[in-house]
C-alpha cells in the first residue's frame, strides 16, 4: 500500500527576495537577482557575479552572519512553509535538510583566526556540520519526528524532499517538512572557482556562449503530507507529488556524464514511480546551471528520455535569476514549479538569446510563457554524479 | 515479533576497517577485549583490482569508505546492478575542508587545488563507492549525529522492503580528525578520559577517545535462497515496536558523550521490559560518531554466527546494572544509537535460519 503524497505549503528566499509572491512576480516579469559583489578585498575571484540575498532580507555581509546564516535563510523558507500549510503543532512531523556545506563560512573564520594566531572563537565552527541547520530547527520548533540532513551535492534539496516524499508514501510518518538551503561563502566560491566553474557574467543556461555558473544562496522548503493526514488538518493542497527517482553516474567526481546517462535514468525512475510516460509530461525545469558540461549531460539526458518530443516541452533553468543555489536549487526548483502549475505560467530562461545549437530539440525561451502545465519534471544534478527527478502534477 | 519477508532484508555482505579490525572474519573474542583504543588504521585493505596510484590520490576517508564496501561486495557476491547504496557520516571529510583552508592561505583563492574542495565535499565517500563499484543505481547520504548510522540502515532496509532496488549497499565511514578533537576539547565534549561507566554518569568531560573506520553492508530481500547464504536478518525498528522487541542482547552506542543521557534514557526503557544482556561498542572502538552504528549492526552479526556475547563486558552504569542479565548464547540481537540532540534509532538482527515464510505455512 503506497500513500498519495501531497504539498500543503511552501516557502521560498533567494536572490529574487522573500516568500512566493515576490517570486511569482520575478517569474512574470522575467526579473533577474543576479549583482556583482567582493569577497575577497577585490582580488581575483572578484568581482562575483552571484545571486546574493537580498539585504532586505539578510544582513548584507557575509561576516555578520557568519555562524549560521545557511541556518537564516533556513528559518525564513521554512516558517513560510508551516504557515501556509496552516501547519503549527510540529510535534509530530519529520523534518528532512538538504545542504551541500551550509554554515561553511563559520569555519573560515574560525581558521582565519586560527592563521593569525589570535583565539578563535569555538562557536563559530559549532553549526558547520550539514546537519546543525535541521537540529537548530528542530529543537526551536519542537520537531519531534525524525530529521534528517541529506548531501547529495547540489541535488541535495530534491533528495530531502523526495526522502520526505518515500517516508509518507511507505508510511513511515503522515507529514514531513522538506527542503534545501545553502548560503554563499568565499570557501564555496574558492571552491568553484578552482574548478574554473564560475562564469564572468550573467550566466547563460544552455546558451551557445555559455561559461560558467554563477553562486547563489537560498532556501525553499515544502509541507508535505498524506491525504488522510491533510484532510484531517482540513489543508489545502497546492500540488501532488507523483513520482520521486534518483541515479548515480559512477562516471567522475566533479563532471556529469556527457550523454546524460544518470539523468535519463533518474527521469525514467521518477516517471515510472509516478505511472506517468514521458508523453505525459508538460514541462521541465531544469537544472541547467550554465557550465558548459552540465547543460551538455542535460540536454542528452532529456534527449534520451523524450526524443523528438523534446521541442514540444518548454524547458526553463531559473539559474540567471537566482544562481546557482547548490543545496537549496532543486528545493527551490520544485518551489517555483509550484508557482508555474498553479499560475500557468512557463519561467524565462533569462539570457539564453542563442541556444546552443547542439541542442537541436531545445525549447527555452528568454520570456516568461503562458501555458498550462498538469505535470512538470524537475531534475537537479550534483557532483559525485547524484541526479534526483522529481515529478509534480497540478491540482 | 518474528522475522519474515515483509519485515526483515538479509544481510549477506558485511565489510569493516578499524584500527583494531581489518575484516569481519578478524571478529573474535580475543580481538574485541582491546586494553586500549587506537585512533588510527596504519595500513587500509585495498579495495580489489583498483589501481592504487589511483586510490593514493583520494581522500583517507574515501578509501576506507572503498575497502569496506569492497569487503561487503565481495563477501555478498551479489551484482551491483539495480544495487541502492546509503551512507551515513558525522564528520566525515573534515580533513579535506581544513586542507582547502590551508590551500585558500598559501596559494590564494585563484590557484588553490581543486581536489581538496571536490575531495571535501560530504558526498565524496558514496560517489567514489559508486564510480568504483558501478553503482548506477541510487542513492542517498546522510549527514547527521550518532544515531544517523542506524537510521541509514532502515533507510537501506526500508527501499528493499518497498522494492525500489534488488539489493542495497549501505554503510558509514569517519576519520580520525585532530581538529574535531580539538573542537570537542574546547566544548568540554572530550578529555581522553574514558568513562568509568557506560552510558557516562558525566556527559560533559568523559567519553571514549575519538578514532576512525569503514563498515559497510549488503542487504537483499529476505528469501528462502537469500536466507541460505546469509550472516544474519536485520529489521529496523520504529519507536511504535520498539517495546515489541524482545533480544538476548542490547549493543548499545553509548560512548561517554552528550548523547549517552538520551541512550541511558533509552536502554533503561528496553532493560527494564527485557531482562537482557547489554555491552557497549565503544569500549571496542571508541567513539566513531555515525560510524559507530554500522560498527555495533557488525558486532550483532558476528555475536549471532557466533552464538555468544563477543564483546567484553564493560562497567555498566550503575542505574542500569541491576537490569543486565548476563546471558551465555545469543540468538537476537538489538542496536541502539542515540545523538546528542536525543534522536534515536534502533534495529533488530536474527539468525537467518528463524526466517518464517508464508509459502512454508
Amino acid at each position: 500500500m503506497k500513500n498519495d503524497v501531497y504539498i500543503t505549503g511552501a516557502g521560498i528566499v533567494s536572490a529574487l527576495g522573500s516568500g512566493c509572491k515576490i517570486h511569482l512576480d520575478a517569474l512574470k516579469s522575467g526579473r533577474s537577482g543576479i549583482e556583482q559583489h567582493n569577497f575577497f578585498s577585490g582580488e581575483l575571484p572578484d568581482p562575483c557575479v552571484c545571486g546574493k540575498v537580498p539585504h532586505t532580507v539578510i544582513a548584507e555581509t557575509i561576516d555578520e552572519t557568519a555562524p549560521d546564516r545557511a541556518a537564516i535563510l533556513a528559518e525564513n523558507a521554512f516558517c513560510q512553509a508551516i504557515k501556509s500549510a496552516g501547519h503549527e503543532n510540529l510535534s509530530d512531523t519529520d523534518l528532512i535538510t538538504g545542504t551541500t556545506l551550509g554554515n561553511m563560512h563559520g569555519g573560515t573564520l574560525y581558521f582565519n583566526a586560527l592563521k593569525k594566531g589570535s583565539r578563535a572563537d569555538t562557536d563559530l565552527v559549532k553549526n558547520v556540520m550539514p546537519d546543525s541547520i535541521g537540529n537548530t530547527l528542530a529543537k526551536k520548533y519542537h520537531i519531534k519526528g525524525k530529521h534528517i540532513s541529506v548531501s547529495s551535492a547540489c541535488a541535495s534539496g530534491s533528495t530531502a524532499i523526495g526522502t520526505a516524499y518515500n517516508r509518507i508514501m511507505r508510511g513511515q510518518n503522515s507529514i514531513a517538512i522538506a527542503g534545501g538551503v545553502d548560503a554563499l561563502s568565499p570557501f564555496i566560491i574558492a571552491g568553484f572557482n578552482c574548478l574554473r566553474l564560475l562564469s564572468k557574467n550573467v550566466c547563460r543556461p544552455f546558451s551557445l556562449v555559455r561559461d560558467g555558473l554563477n553562486p547563489g544562496e537560498g532556501a525553499a522548503f515544502v509541507v508535505l503530507e498524506s491525504y488522510e493526514k491533510m484532510a484531517r488538518r482540513k489543508a489545502e493542497p497546492i500540488a501532488k507529488i507523483k513520482g520521486f527517482g534518483t541515479a548515480l553516474e559512477a562516471f567522475h567526481y566533479t563532471r556529469s556524464h556527457p550523454d546524460g546517462i544518470g539523468i535519463a535514468s533518474a527521469i525514467r525512475k521518477a516517471l515510472d514511480n509516478a505511472g506517468v510516460t514521458p508523453e505525459q509530461i508538460d514541462h521541465i525545469h531544469a537544472h541547467g546551471t550554465a557550465t558548459v558540461q552540465n547543460d551538455l549531460s542535460e540536454y542528452n539526458g532529456y534527449y534520451a528520455v523524450f526524443g523528438d518530443r523534446l521541442s514540444e516541452i518548454p524547458v526553463c533553468s531559473t539559474k540567471s535569476m537566482t544562481g546557482h543555489t547548490y543545496g537549496a536549487a532543486g528545493a527551490i526548483s520544485v518551489v517555483l514549479s509550484i508557482l508555474t502549475i498553479n499560475n500557468s505560467i512557463i519561467p524565462a530562461t533569462l539570457f539564453c538569446n542563442d541556444p546552443d545549437p547542439l541542442f537541436t530539440k531545445i525549447n527555452v525561451s528568454i520570456h516568461p510563457r503562458n501555458h498550462d502545465v498538469k505535470l512538470v519534471l524537475i531534475v537537479a544534478v550534483g557532483f559525485g554524479g547524484e541526479v534526483a527527478a522529481l515529478v509534480l502534477e497540478a491540482l | 515479533m518474528i522475522p519474515d519477508e515483509k519485515n526483515c532484508v538479509a544481510v549477506t555482505g558485511i565489510g569493516i576497517v578499524t584500527p583494531s579490525v581489518l575484516s569481519f572474519d578478524m571478529i573474535t573474542k580475543d580481538k574485541l577485549n582491546v586494553s586500549e583504543i587506537k585512533k588510527i588504521i596504519d595500513d587500509i585493505p585495498l579495495p580489489q583490482g583498483q589501481n592504487s596510484r589511483e586510490l593514493r590520490r583520494l581522500s583517507k576517508l574515501v578509501r576506507i569508505a572503498a575497502s569496506a564496501a569492497d569487503q561487503a561486495l565481495n563477501m555478498s557476491g551479489k551484482s551491483t546492478e539495480k544495487m541502492g547504496v546509503g551512507v551515513a557520516l558525522t564528520h566525515g571529510s573534515t580533513s579535506y575542508l581544513v586542507d582547502f583552508h590551508e590551500l585558500l592561505y598559501s596559494y590564494g583563492a585563484d590557484n588553490a587545488s581543486p581536489s581538496a574542495f571536490s575531495n571535501g565535499v560530504t558526498n565524496a565517500p558514496l560517489s567514489t563507492v559508486s564510480t568504483m563499484f558501478k553503482l548506477t543505481s541510487g542513492g542517498v547520504t546522510y549527514t547527521g549525529l550518532e544515531s544517523s548510522g542506524l537510521d541509514i540502515l532502515s533507510a537501506g532496509a526500508q527501499s528493499l522492503l518497498f522494492n525500489e532496488y534488488d539489493s542495497f549497499l549501505v554503510g558509514s565511514a569517519e576519520e580520525y580528525s585532530p581538529f574535531v578533537e580539538q573542537i570537542y576539547a574546547e566544548y568540554g565534549w572530550y578529555n581522553g578520559r574514558i568513562p568509568s561507566y557506560l552510558p557516562g554518569g558525566n556527559c560533559r568531560t568523559e567519553g571514549y577517545p575519538l578514532s576512525e573506520g569503514g563498515a559497510f553492508m549488503v542487504f537483499e530481500p529476505l528469501t528462502e535462497e537469500t536466507s541460505g547464504r546469509a550472516v544474519a536478518l536485520y529489521q529496523p525498528v520504529s519507536d511504535d515496536e520498539l517495546m515489541q522487541c524482545m533480544p538476548d542482547l542490547v549493543i548499545s552506542g553509548a560512548s561517554g558523550g552528550p548523547q549517552d543521557k538520551y541512550e541511558k534514557r533509552l536502554l533503561k526503557k528496553i532493560l527494564r521490559k527485557n531482562n537482557t544482556d547489554c555491552v557497549f561498542t565503544s569500549a571496542v572502538f571508541g567513539n566513531c560518531f555515525a560510524l559507530s552504528g554500522l560498527l555495533s549492526g557488525v558486532l550483532a552479526c558476528a555475536c549471532i554466527k557466533s552464538k555468544s556475547v563477543l564483546l567484553p563486558r564493560k562497567r555498566p552504569n550503575p542505574e542500569i546494572a541491576g537490569m543486565i542479565k548476563e546471558k551465555d548464547s545469543v540468538s537476537s540481537v538489538l542496536v541502539t544509537s542515540a545523538s546528542r540532540d536525543g534522536q534515536v534509532s534502533c534495529g533488530m538482527f536474527y539468525p537467518p535460519a528463524t526466517a518464517h515464510f508464508d509459502s512454508a505455512q
